[in-house]
């Protein structure tokens, strides 16, 4: 995902790539669960956003599921 | 409190009726993993919520879903509006139309009615935040279920969106997890039993 | 813009403001977001005032009426003719 690719950009401060989400979870706990926190980088301008559900491209069907696809447990 | 919004959160114009997947949209109205068990699940369990983060996400998504509620309701009507007693009698509708005609009502897919049951609200801020994360995956499935027996452009396009902001209202309900998690956690370090729920020596 | 396209607008942007406003409750820090939030809310309270000007009520409590009272007025959002068609079909 290449902000060139959206029109709508937000341009996180600072130099360097903009990662979207936390990559390292620290002091984590037994009988605990952890969902890393997202980080706002780009956004897809609205109407794309409104299409696709989200305003943020990493989590845009990030599951990767199409339409047809059954789950083959075994 | 709540104001209404004339207008749909994503717009449903769906040109061909359809009662049997109006039989089956029907289920994200009244089933057991659909909008109106999300909405009166959050918008009950706000009110034992802890940290200002998790508080505003219970209150935020239960608010977003009333408004997935109608979508599924329009769908719903939408898809049969317009639908002859023939087709209705072939759909597998008919049973519901006896009953209910071309109205909205809330059951499941098989028919069954609502019921609280479906939902959970427990009290506990770190059982409710598992709850309804696993509710939101439950509905992500059953979105996914519904756009494979789907064939209308029209009738896709509104059940992707919502399948999407069931992704992304998990990960609100994982981040609102950290700070109930942390909260607690610190909390315990500093209370030995006989300090109160606001953490003041007794 | 027309009535269609001046509500895909609409909506659009709302949509945009709703999901970042549940970024934003569990990242109150990120003030960059808060600015983009803010310039959205004020993007969207212009086209919805040109809205209500011309077409019709939108918000319950936040809309003027012409006499009769507007508010009442068909389609409602679940009806067919209310909704527009979403451009492009990359659905």
């Amino acid at each position: 995902m290449m902000p060139e690719e959206y029109p709508e950009m937000y341009m996180p401060p600072g130099d360097g790539p903009c990662i979207p989400q936390e990559t390292v979870i620290e002091n984590v706990r037994l009988a605990h669960a952890y969902v890393p926190f997202e980080k706002m980088c780009y956004t897809f301008d609205p109407l794309t956003a409104l299409k696709k559900g989200t305003a943020f491209p990493p989590l845009f069907n990030i599951y990767g599921w199409e339409k047809g696809e059954e789950y083959n447990y075994e | 409190m709540w104001m209404y919004d004339k207008k749909l959160e994503y717009p449903i114009k769906i040109s061909r009726p359809d009662p049997r997947m109006a039989n089956l949209i029907i289920t994200q109205y009244g089933g057991p993993d659909g909008e109106l068990a999300a909405s009166l699940r959050y918008l009950s369990q706000r009110f034992s919520m802890i940290t200002p983060q998790a508080k505003a996400t219970l209150n935020d998504i239960g608010t977003e879903e009333l408004a997935h509620l109608e979508m599924v309701g329009t769908m719903v009507k939408q898809l049969t509006k317009d639908a002859s007693l023939e087709e209705i009698k072939k759909s597998g509708m008919a049973a519901y139309y006896v009953d209910h005609d071309r109205g909205v009502y809330p059951v499941s897919a098989a028919g069954v009615p609502f019921t609280a049951a479906y939902i959970q609200s427990k009290g506990d801020p770190r059982t409710d935040l598992y709850e309804n994360m696993a509710a939101e995956q439950k509905a992500r499935s059953t979105y996914e279920y519904l756009i494979n027996m789907a064939d209308d452009p029209d009738v896709i396009a509104p059940l992707k969106f919502l399948r999407e902001r069931e992704i992304v209202h998990f990960q609100r309900f994982g981040e609102s997890l950290r700070y109930v998690q942390e909260y607690l956690g610190n909390k315990k370090k500093f209370s030995m039993g006989s300090l109160g729920k606001t953490g003041a020596k007794k | 813009m027309n009535r269609d396209q001046l509500l895909q607008r609409i909506t659009a942007l709302d949509f945009y403001i709703i999901d970042i406003h549940l970024y934003l409750n569990t990242h109150p820090d990120d003030c960059d977001a808060v600015n983009k939030y803010n310039a959205m809310v004020m993007e969207v309270n212009a086209l919805r005032e040109e809205y209500v000007r011309l077409y019709g009520m939108l918000g319950m409590n936040s809309s003027t009426s012409g006499c009769s009272w507007q508010w009442i007025d068909n389609p409602w959002p679940w009806q067919y003719e209310f909704n527009f068609e979403l451009a492009g079909d990359d659905k």
